[in-house]
């Protein structure tokens, strides 16, 4: 092998961990970090909560100081996109025309926007959210905007939602599927979460299709939907999801398919080539079947996984996803993954106070959402590692201690 | 700024100083403190960010609130009586010179 080093393409927070943890272990070889975004790596998470309602600056979302870096010899490369992979000859081309060797590789590349491919779409005052830059532009566009709309009912759009109205805006969110959080919440949540909007008088609409964006002079006037009906508007929001950035990885011919295929340890189908992150699929033990996470949470864990693999460990990567969403003054917690759950217990007053749904399949918990019951959430996480399964008449009963369980292992 | 001293449960100590209003848990993240990890970035939502508190400054700290109660009941390393999710702390002038130390792991 070669000195050229490890190198790491993505400095979002699966990038970073990598970076990190290799140092933290003892990795001393070359150790590179290149991120398209021309900033010291920051929080993503904050953008749509803190940032947006103005509660936080720009220097607070960064997440290690560039004195952190030079310390542990990390070679921060920014601002530059990678614009080919060279598998054969272990070379990176990057934007600039520069070439980076390496001789191990990690692909952190995370998550593209699917951007809105409607008339009107262009419009000035149609906004996205993924990056500083893009929030930045809206944070400002926001502060001369009376009507917002939310095109989307995921995580992106109700969190900014809830920004919006908070700031006292005029809020509608359009959603396509039937309930919000389709593919990511049981429907008690859906239900509390649209609940809680209507209540701070953001109207939602579900089971729509937009038709299009409406212009006047240019500037985002309204969006249209197919049903004859518009929303007058002057600042929207696109929050219709992410799909795995898989250029790179499909140039080198790596197998993908809607993701980075990888197996246990992080490893791509090319030797010596790993993938982490947003970007990544692989197949979850606890689930066993393949899955690929769009949260914080299995960025940093797979990232050090990944690191791990890279100094010689050998197992299985097996962590409990988990994910939280803060929308005012609800805190809500997932541990696990619901999709494909046949029963739905609730744990505590759905209707007025803290409760959580325990989400299970063929008798297997398999899920709990929180809704401000944050110990609920971390027995479940370690319930979930654990393998163990209250049984549904004991998740229901709030007087049997669940973390008793946990004592028996 | 306020000066504040972390010590890794292996004993190295980093002295940091970070603005007012900042976090406990964000000034020792945003430089590169390692006993900290801080998974959910300061939203009371991992308890990755527990410190043991200078016994001497308890009073001076806001009261735990009802999450974060919670979440300390699940950390990874025990519970202490001065025990604190560092998210939840607030850096003001009258915490200047506290002494943080951290515990063996945190998750």
């Amino acid at each position: 092998m070669s000195d050229a080093g490890i190198a790491i393409v993505g400095s979002g927070h699966a990038g970073l961990s990598v970076a990190e943890s290799l140092r933290r272990r003892g990795y001393r070889g070359r150790l590179s970090l290149i991120g398209a975004e021309p900033c010291l790596p920051y929080q993503r998470p904050p953008l749509s909560k803190q940032y947006l309602k103005g509660e936080w600056e720009e220097e607070r979302l960064i997440q290690r100081n560039a004195e952190f870096y030079a310390r542990h010899d990390i070679e921060l490369i920014q601002g530059e996109r990678v614009a080919a992979l060279d598998a054969d000859h272990r070379l990176l081309e990057l934007d600039s025309g520069k070439h980076l060797a390496w001789d191990r590789l990690v692909l952190a590349t995370g998550s593209r926007l699917r951007r809105l491919a409607l008339p009107g779409s262009d419009a000035e005052g149609v906004h996205y959210l993924q990056t500083l830059a893009q929030a930045k532009a809206l944070r400002a566009a926001l502060a001369d905007a009376s009507k917002v709309v939310v095109i989307g009912g995921g995580y992106i759009g109700l969190e900014a939602a809830a920004a919006f109205a908070t700031a006292g805006k005029s809020v509608s969110v359009l959603n396509r599927a039937d309930t919000l959080l389709p593919r990511t919440a049981s429907e008690p949540i859906a239900r509390h979460m649209t609940n809680l909007h209507d209540s701070r008088g953001v109207r939602i609409e579900n089971g729509i299709e937009v038709a299009g964006i409406a212009i006047v002079d240019g500037r985002v006037s309204g969006v249209e939907l197919q049903d004859g009906r518009s929303f007058a508007a002057d600042l929207v929001l696109v929050g219709i999801g992410v799909e795995p950035d898989t250029e790179l990885a499909q140039s080198a011919g790596l197998k993908c398919r809607d993701g980075i295929l990888v197996d246990e340890q992080c490893r791509t189908s090319s030797p010596d080539i790993l993938a982490a992150g947003d970007c990544a699929r692989f197949r979850h033990p606890l689930y066993l079947r393949s899955v690929r996470l769009e949260s914080i949470q299995n960025a940093i864990e797979q990232g050090k996984h990944a690191a791990g693999t890279l100094l010689g460990d050998n197992a299985p990567y097996r962590a409990v996803p988990w994910f939280w969403s803060d929308q005012y003054d609800a805190k809500l917690q997932i541990a696990g993954l619901a999709n494909g759950h046949d029963l739905e217990v609730i744990r505590g007053d759905e209707q007025g106070g803290p409760f959580s749904v325990f989400c299970y399949a063929k008798r297997r918990l398999i899920a709990v959402e929180s809704i401000n019951a944050p110990g609920d959430h971390m027995t479940a996480r370690r319930l979930l590692q654990s393998g163990i399964s209250p049984t549904p008449d004991d998740a229901a009963n709030p007087d049997f201690v669940l973390r008793d369980l946990l004592q028996t292992v | 700024m306020v000066k504040i001293t972390y010590v890794e449960a292996d004993g190295r100590s980093y002295e940091i100083e970070a603005p007012e209003g900042w976090s406990l848990m964000e000034a020792a993240f945003h430089n590169g403190v390692e006993g900290i990890e801080a998974e959910c970035g300061g939203a009371c939502n991992c308890a990755t960010c527990h410190v043991y508190v200078d016994e001497r400054y308890l009073d001076k700290l806001p009261p735990v609130g009802p999450t974060e109660d919670e979440m300390l009941e699940c950390t990874a390393a025990e519970r202490r009586p001065n025990s604190r999710l560092s998210c939840q702390i607030e850096l003001g002038a009258e915490l200047d010179g506290m002494v943080v130390d951290l515990p063996e792991t945190q998750l």
